[in-house]
């Protein structure tokens, strides 16, 4: 820490060096609107349980329900507002697990939370490091709706990325 | 297509979608919503990227391939929910005008232990573009009715 402080770089330009196990990155929230979950499920997942209020699926769940991808893509949305990837992150090659916890409904505004689980720099990419995470998508009552794992290249700052990879953090 | 339950589903049975293309602008418009990254949305931003061109997110080829899925009408008698997706592999970027196939085949298919009206359909999801190259694979499970015994 300090390094980007001291180069004058942003503090939300976040480079492989800047993680640690434990690390946590909350977002900002964000309504799901009914209109929102009918425009998304007409095109990908028509079901009566994301597109009529009245069917049986949706008065269980208490109203419309949000479509797992679009929570997911939601959450990571958000968690991509918080910059965190972009100074230093590379695409996503996967998600290893990816979980519906609880419905999501109309009106429900939803934050996400990234945990850094694993942080270790790749011997086969000089410059270059994994990061783990577990990406938490939560609804205002802070109970968790899904989440998902994944990995994601992240770049070392511009200042290390000469220097071999050695004392690896963690 | 007649109803099909838990037993009708063998380990191995393959199901093939129909063919959906993907234009740049739903690409584009996709990723202003949910993915917002310049790989996604700026055709010349996406050239000097990893990708070399525009790319779909992952999230979009997620959510044309379980449309895909769902319009073939499988699970539509028998489905009691869906418990996530594990192994999400993003194998080849998906570009404008690719035309995508999706295809599962049962893994697994077990009964339920606590609960005898249910079973768990372990299932692996392949997306192919027009060239037969492979562009996502994951393994989803899937919680089906069984039928109602006499």
């Amino acid at each position: 820490m300090g390094a980007w402080q001291q180069s004058g770089v942003g503090v939300t330009d976040l480079y492989f060096d800047d993680f640690h196990v434990g690390f946590t990155i909350t977002s900002a929230g964000m309504t799901v609107t009914a209109a929102e979950i009918l425009e998304f499920s007409r095109q990908y997942a028509p079901e009566a349980a994301h597109l009529d209020r009245h069917s049986p699926e949706a008065i269980e769940a208490g109203g419309l329900t949000a479509p797992l991808v679009q929570v997911l893509a939601t959450g990571f949305r958000l968690f991509l507002e918080t910059r965190t990837l972009a100074a230093g992150g590379e695409a996503a090659a996967g998600a290893d697990e990816c979980r519906s916890v609880r419905p999501v409904l109309a009106g429900d505004t939803l934050h996400s939370v990234a945990e850094i689980t694993g942080a270790r720099l790749l011997q086969s990419r000089p410059g270059m490091g994994l990061i783990e995470m577990r990406l938490s998508v939560r609804n205002q009552r802070d109970e968790e709706v899904a989440f998902l794992r994944a990995k994601s290249f992240m770049r070392r700052a511009p200042h290390t990325a000469a220097v071999t990879n050695k004392g690896e953090p963690g | 297509m007649s109803d099909l339950y838990f037993e009708d589903f063998k380990v191995g049975d393959v199901f093939r979608s129909e063919g959906l293309t993907i234009t740049e602008s739903e690409i584009i418009s996709f990723a202003m919503k949910y993915d917002p990254q310049s790989f996604h949305l700026d055709v010349e931003a996406a050239r000097d990227s990893v990708f070399g061109g525009l790319a779909a997110s992952g999230f979009h080829t997620l959510a044309v391939t379980f449309r895909q899925i769902l319009a073939l009408g499988l699970f539509r008698a028998s489905n009691i929910a869906g418990q996530g997706m594990d192994e999400v592999r993003w194998v080849r970027p998906v570009r404008p005008g690719d035309t995508l196939y999706a295809s599962i085949e049962i893994v697994e298919a077990t009964p339920s232990d606590r609960k005898p009206d249910r079973g768990y359909l372990r299932i692996r999801y392949v997306t192919t573009n027009h060239q037969g190259e492979e562009v996502m694979t994951l393994f989803a499970t899937h919680v089906a009715k069984r039928r109602r015994e006499a």
